[in-house]
């Protein structure tokens, strides 16, 4: 299937957004929350029920200057094993001036042999925030399945003004368990998550955050790298890593929504 | 490859060579902190994840993509491996070391391109190296095995101080690391780098965790 998902944010007056959105199935985009002077909550969902081989699903968001958002998922996306081709997943986001954006959505749960290739780019202003996040579950773990055959190529891009400042390619292909189980692979984690931040705040962020994540539940650790603030979850139970990130993230949203605190709505439904 | 050729690439990846090589031992060192490096066999087990997932593995292909490119693609690719450090250490690490390579041999080898312009940022080790092999007409096929047994050495040599391991352990590492060494080469050769990526996580984990260490010999 091929599914599209296109949303704007201007900004029209002193507490006000416009946002305009055009959606193909099975991307669906709900606006559960555009309050005065908050961060606009944008939803997007997959009608689909999951990723199967062969979809191919884009992403646009664009932030006009001094707009402030918080994009999240409905629920928690399902890869599904795929006997052919990958899925294609690709999304692009600008961030103008003084923007700032929460790109939250829920985990991704990689089926045993689901295979997805993904790339997302965010463009940033010099001036803009960025908090962006990612949780990967590596299989349905609950029923004792590894995602342990298949492909998943993650390929991450973060501008600022133009100049590359994080990349990340994470790639698992062929036999899967090997770099799962790897010491200096996952060293048996089934979940992974990370969380970053950018903009002109987020490198003096490192302490807070670090004090944070040593009350996480699995591994973690937190850098600044090349001004951007990433922190890393890993571990062997879904739940202690989600745990972990989303203390994290709840903290960290702040720096999109003053007006708020903890995480979006649907997260909890 | 002639013998200069050959003469050239041992002087560059001797461990004699001023890139400073010796402060840096890429997270290992919290690795031994945090227990999952103890001993030989845990020790080879890391080093194997370096090189299958992490940025043995990626490094080796820029290595390859910096060895063909054209001279006005470099910029590029050093700009995507410095921005896939995943760390402030790591980043440090490789450009660092690419920085110091590339000063000293344009400065003692007659290499002037693997000299950046002042604004912008080093080369990467791997992609300095990698060029200064090209301008040599050192090929790949011999350059790349090379430069990846001087990264492993390197792992070795830390892993020595660190675990701590006498000097004949230490070699029974690297020989134990040989075929995984010349099997990483040729399979970095022929893979296309539109399939660059790692899944090694626990490098960065232990590469941030080492930020905050507090009794440390290396630099990452």
């Amino acid at each position: 299937m091929k599914g599209r998902a296109e949303i704007s944010l201007e900004r029209i007056s002193e507490d006000r957004f416009r946002v305009d959105y055009r959606q193909q199935a099975p991307l669906k985009i709900f606006l559960p929350r555009i309050d005065p002077g908050a961060a606009a909550e944008v939803v997007l969902a997959n009608s689909a029920g999951g990723i199967a081989g062969g979809d191919h699903l884009t992403v646009r968001v664009a932030m006009g200057a001094d707009t402030a958002a918080v994009v999240t998922s409905q629920a928690a996306e399902k890869a599904y094993r795929s006997r052919g081709p990958a899925a294609d997943l690709e999304t692009r986001v600008t961030v103008g001036p003084r923007a700032r954006l929460a790109w939250v959505p829920q985990e991704t749960i990689l089926f045993d042999g689901a295979r997805l290739c993904r790339r997302l780019e965010f463009d940033l202003d010099g001036t803009a925030c960025l908090l962006a996040g990612e949780v990967w579950v590596f299989g349905r773990i609950a029923r004792g399945e590894v995602f342990g055959r298949g492909l998943l190529h993650d390929v991450w891009r973060i501008r600022q003004n133009g100049r590359l400042v994080w990349a990340d390619n994470l790639r698992l292909d062929g036999d899967i368990r090997r770099p799962l189980d790897a010491t200096a692979g996952f060293a048996g984690a089934r979940a992974a998550a990370v969380l970053m931040l950018a903009g002109p705040d987020a490198a003096g962020l490192l302490e807070p955050v670090r004090r944070i994540i040593g009350r996480a539940p699995c591994r973690a650790g937190a850098t600044v790298v090349g001004e951007v603030l990433v922190a890393r979850w890993l571990g062997p139970d879904p739940a202690e890593v989600r745990a972990g990130y989303d203390e994290c993230a709840a903290a960290l949203m702040q720096q999109v929504d003053p007006a708020r605190s903890g995480l979006p709505v649907v997260w909890h439904v | 490859m002639d013998l200069r050729g050959r003469y050239r690439l041992m002087a560059w990846l001797s461990p004699a060579f001023p890139t400073g090589g010796y402060a840096y031992s890429h997270g290992l060192e919290h690795a031994v902190e945090a227990g999952l490096v103890h001993d030989c066999a845990t020790l080879r087990e890391w080093i194997t994840g370096i090189l299958e997932f992490g940025a043995g593995w990626t490094d080796a292909l820029f290595f390859c993509a910096a060895h063909r490119v054209r001279p006005v693609e470099v910029d590029g690719l050093a700009d995507l491996a410095a921005a896939m450090k995943g760390t402030r250490e790591l980043r440090a690490e490789s450009l660092l070391q690419g920085k110091a390579f590339s000063a000293v041999v344009a400065a003692a080898w007659e290499s002037a391109d693997v000299i950046r312009s002042p604004d912008a940022p080093p080369l990467a080790h791997p992609i300095a190296v990698a060029r200064a092999c090209r301008h040599h007409g050192i090929p790949l096929a011999e350059a790349l095995p090379a430069y990846l047994q001087a990264m492993v050495a390197g792992f070795v040599s830390a892993g020595l101080r660190l675990v701590p391991l006498g000097h004949t352990d230490g070699q029974r590492v690297l020989a134990a690391l040989e075929e995984i060494v010349i099997g990483s080469a040729a399979r970095a050769r022929s893979t296309p780098f539109a399939e660059l990526g790692a899944a090694a996580p626990m490098v960065d984990w232990a590469s941030m965790r080492h930020e905050t260490q507090h009794t440390r010999l290396f630099r990452s």
